[in-house]
């Protein structure tokens, strides 16, 4: 019964001429890039098995002075995690509450006008395009090496990610209720606090608790360029081969993530339940 | 609770300005085309106080862009809609936004905002005549308002669903609510794009019931756009039949027949064969 279908399928279109060498001039393009990649980073095989099983490589001298852990870090190393956690904490919520505040602009759909949709949608990429890592270094410029450093950083670089999640979700939003409370005759900032914000509310707060882990992660990070915290912690030891402590660190800073993780996943499962 | 069509009076030509009525809604010489597509041809339609006015048509007849027109949720490439003599055509911005809040609208979709309550959307069709501080919490609104809207839930027999989110209200509970909202506006026209269509027949007929009730017993002008020519003929006043965009037919309901609603389909079922 089947073949008999399949013997009255019409003939399957040729793929034309244009479009086979296009797929291969892409996957040459490709190839090219992987290559030019590969010698550009100075990507080697041998030196790859140097740093792992040289007299001074990663088996044979780094992970045996690795352990045991160094205890006597441990405290310290919890209340750096805990700075970095506020750090992450802090640039979350500020960088929600502008990104809140610049939404009315932001979505196209909601926008008072091309102009400002397009302009803060620039001001947004500009943000988004700088690296958290680059933004510190320009506030540890101007306002000096602390963790308030890093929480700029990370929440101007959050406006610029969060900005752009939560315009598209306003873009993507069921406009039916904000059109019946336009035609109702409530005004633009009316209709956004009682259609526009209960309608994707629980979007934003799972896209800003999805980036609270991502936050965190990047707070580590920063914190090894002098932005605070665990780390800066880190970084401090590996200088002066304190791999012991590093273990300590590492530990904690793994349990932490861990945390955060469960924590985000619950509290977006429990919102996503209401 | 009678409706008239303009066409019947001494005609207004298509884009020249209305002449003064006493319906709340006056639609003149209203043509709307997307790209090649013309829509409407000049349709004038006129609704009166107190009456239930259904228009029927095949998909793509113009009568969902119509409504749409009417209130300016799309703009009309030429004619007139005057809301309470009030020209929506010729306004923007603000103004247009006042003016506009003489009409409430009851779309297919459901439009409430589903997080928040049958109470809280009721509540919100006073949101145009509310100051902003007021306006900017749900516990911040109006005691007037908030009795209106309670007389609104009583008036659709939903009181007791007051505290219900609107998202988990049945389709038929979520129109009812839809047209409380309308006693909260203060509305004077209630316009309904197809409100029925997504509901089942007992709630599709208590729906349309209580919209011709509201027409009858409060006073307000209600134009339908509907799918279901038996359920038009029951509770409507009037018929109006749009075919190609233009107006095919306009009488009181009890005068349709059956022959002249079958044939604003015929060229629907024609292509469908």
């Amino acid at each position: 019964m089947s073949s008999t279908a399949a013997s009255l399928l019409p003939p399957k279109p040729a793929v034309s001429r244009r479009r086979r060498w296009g797929w291969r001039l892409a996957l040459l393009v490709l190839v090219g890039v992987l290559v030019f990649s590969w010698f550009d980073t100075g990507a080697s095989i041998p030196a790859l098995i140097n740093g792992l099983f040289a007299k001074n490589g990663l088996f044979s001298w780094a992970i045996p002075s690795s352990v045991p852990p160094a205890g006597g870090v441990l405290w310290q190393s919890v209340k750096a995690a805990v700075t970095t956690l506020a750090i992450a904490a802090l640039s979350i919520v500020l960088g929600g509450v502008l990104s809140l505040l610049v939404l009315p602009l932001s979505a196209r759909n909601i926008a008072p006008g091309r102009l400002v949709y397009e302009l803060t949608r620039l001001i947004l990429a500009v943000l988004r395009s700088i690296p958290e890592l680059i933004m510190l270094l320009m506030f540890n410029v101007v306002m000096g090496f602390s963790p308030f450093s890093s929480v700029l950083a990370l929440t101007l670089h959050g406006l610029g990610v969060k900005g752009k999640l939560f315009a598209e979700a306003v873009e993507e939003m069921d406009m039916t209720p904000v059109d019946a409370l336009h035609v109702a005759g409530a005004g633009r900032i009316q209709t956004f606090l009682h259609a526009v914000l209960p309608g994707v509310r629980s979007t934003l707060t799972g896209l800003t608790l999805y980036r609270l882990d991502s936050n965190f992660r990047s707070a580590v990070t920063l914190g090894a360029v002098g932005g605070g915290g665990i780390g800066q912690l880190i970084d401090s030891s590996l200088q002066t081969y304190q791999f012991k402590q590093v273990t300590t660190y590492i530990i904690v800073l793994v349990v932490a993530v861990m945390l955060i993780e469960r924590l985000s996943t619950i509290l977006r499962r429990q919102l996503g339940q209401r | 609770m009678t409706a008239k069509l303009a066409s019947e009076q001494p005609s207004a030509a298509a884009g020249s300005r209305p002449r003064g009525s006493d319906a709340p809604l006056v639609i003149s010489g209203m043509r709307k085309s997307f790209g090649p597509n013309e829509v409407l041809k000049g349709v004038d339609l006129e609704l009166r106080a107190g009456e239930l006015l259904t228009v029927l048509g095949a998909n793509g007849s113009g009568k969902s862009t119509l409504l749409r027109c009417a209130i300016r949720l799309t703009d009309p490439d030429a004619g007139h809609a005057l809301l309470q003599g009030k020209d929506l055509t010729a306004l923007s911005g603000g103004e247009l936004r006042r003016a506009r809040r003489e009409a409430a609208v009851i779309f297919q979709r459901v439009a409430l905002v589903a997080g928040r309550s049958a109470f809280d959307n009721v509540c919100h069709g006073a949101l145009g005549r509310m100051g902003l501080a007021e306006s900017l919490h749900s516990r911040t609104f109006p005691a007037e308002v908030k009795e209106l809207a309670a007389c609104g839930l009583e008036r659709v027999g939903l009181l007791d669903k007051a505290w219900q989110r609107a998202g988990t209200l049945s389709g038929g509970q979520a129109q009812r609510v839809a047209v409380a909202r309308a006693y909260t506006q203060r509305a004077s026209v209630i316009l309904a794009d197809e409100p029925v269509s997504a509901l089942d027949p007992r709630a599709a007929e208590e729906v349309l019931a209580l919209l011709a009730d509201v027409a009858h017993e409060d006073g307000l002008g209600v134009l339908t756009v509907l799918h279901q020519p038996d359920l038009a003929v029951r509770h409507s006043d009037r018929i109006v039949g749009m075919r190609s965009g233009e107006v095919a037919f306009d009488r009181p309901a009890r005068d349709t027949s059956s022959a002249e609603i079958a044939a604003l389909y015929e060229d629907e079922q024609g292509d469908a064969n």
